[in-house]
């Protein structure tokens, strides 16, 4: 048992190792070779797990094979346009100033109804509202509505922005410990910390479950709650 | 690019792992081959005690490289050459030399299949 406690706990580790190898890409939206990378490292980690007569090396070459092989072709389509267009392949344009391309449909095997369904995710319902819908290599839809349809933006008011509007608020206080890096952030010490707390009600910062401030210093204090 | 560095420097090294333990076992086949065959010939030549020397050499020898081998080769072949290698002492001290030859040439043939196995040519890649 101990054998396939510890391999499970290797194996579980070099998962890890080759996810962060891999990047955070892997981890949002797949594209076809990543998607393939995934499913089988998933399957390959299985095998030495379970059967104990297959070396751990058995498990560790392949996986970690892959992982380097993704990381090489993730250079290559980095570096080369065909490369890109071969490996991941390109966005199709499904719909064209309100009007679908049906050909094109019909290639990516996209249903009227997955249509209709992305187009309702991305807060869209009616066809004739779209200047342009793309799918994109990982397979979403991506939408660029008509001017009469799109929604009011500051630039189109001709809003400028207020100070702070363009820093989004940080987490000062996160279940009782202080980060020291959102106050840099945040231009705030430790004294406008404290003196905050106390003028709140506060002793320390061990009562708060969460504090966030922007650069302006508004913050908004959520206290936490005693344990039944 | 680090990333591209590192991938490049895990592949050499696995490149590397690859070519050692096919060294290793491309040393110990032959190594233990060797002794198979020199067993095989001190039998046909009825000398018993020269073979039953030579068989608990084979023995030790086996031992010293199981515990490697098991690392990168399948188990079951492994278990398999381990418990071929427990028969061969008893069936010489019984003198069952018919018995002791049948599982010699079947260590020497399970030897030869997992260097085969493992070499990276056509008929193992596909």
């Amino acid at each position: 048992m101990f054998v396939i406690f510890f391999r499970t706990i290797i194996l579980y580790l070099i998962i890890v190792l080759g996810l962060r190898i891999m990047g955070k890409r892997q981890l949002g939206e797949l594209q076809p070779a990543e998607l393939v990378v995934t499913i089988l490292i998933s399957n390959i980690a299985t095998l030495p797990i379970e059967d104990t007569n297959v070396p751990l090396i058995g498990g560790v070459i392949p996986i970690l094979t892959l992982v380097c092989s993704e990381v090489l072709v993730s250079a290559l389509t980095l570096k080369s346009k065909t490369a890109r267009k071969i490996i991941s392949g390109n966005p199709k344009i499904l719909i064209r100033d309100g009007k679908i391309d049906q050909k094109e449909m019909r290639n990516l095997r996209f249903s009227i109804d997955d249509l209709m369904e992305q187009l309702r995710t991305n807060k869209v319902f009616n066809i004739q509202d779209v200047a342009f819908a793309i799918v994109e290599t990982t397979g979403k839809l991506s939408i660029y509505q008509k001017f009469d349809s799109q929604n009011v933006t500051a630039s189109m008011l001709n809003l400028t922005a207020r100070p702070g509007d363009e820093a989004p608020p940080a987490i000062i206080i996160s279940d009782g410990k202080v980060i020291d890096d959102s106050l840099k952030y945040c231009n705030l010490r430790q004294e406008w910390l404290d003196k905050t707390l106390k003028q709140n009600g506060y002793d320390s910062p061990k009562e708060i479950f969460l504090m966030t401030c922007n650069r302006e210093a508004n913050y908004t204090i959520v206290k936490k709650e005693k344990k039944k | 690019m680090k990333r591209f560095y590192f991938s490049l420097f895990i592949i050499a090294l696995m490149v590397a792992l690859s070519i050692f333990t096919l060294n290793h076992l491309y040393k110990t086949k032959n190594q233990l081959i060797e002794k198979i065959d020199s067993i095989a010939f001190s039998i046909q030549g009825n000398d018993k005690s020269a073979a039953a020397q030579k068989t608990k050499e084979l023995t030790d020898a086996w031992k010293q490289v199981e515990p490697q081998m098991i690392r990168y080769v399948r188990h079951s072949e492994i278990d398999l050459i381990t418990s071929i290698v427990a028969r061969l002492e008893p069936l010489l001290i019984y003198q069952n030399t018919s018995e002791f030859m049948a599982n010699l040439n079947e260590m020497r043939t399970m030897v030869e299949h997992v260097w085969e196995s493992e070499v990276p040519n056509f008929t193992n890649l596909f």
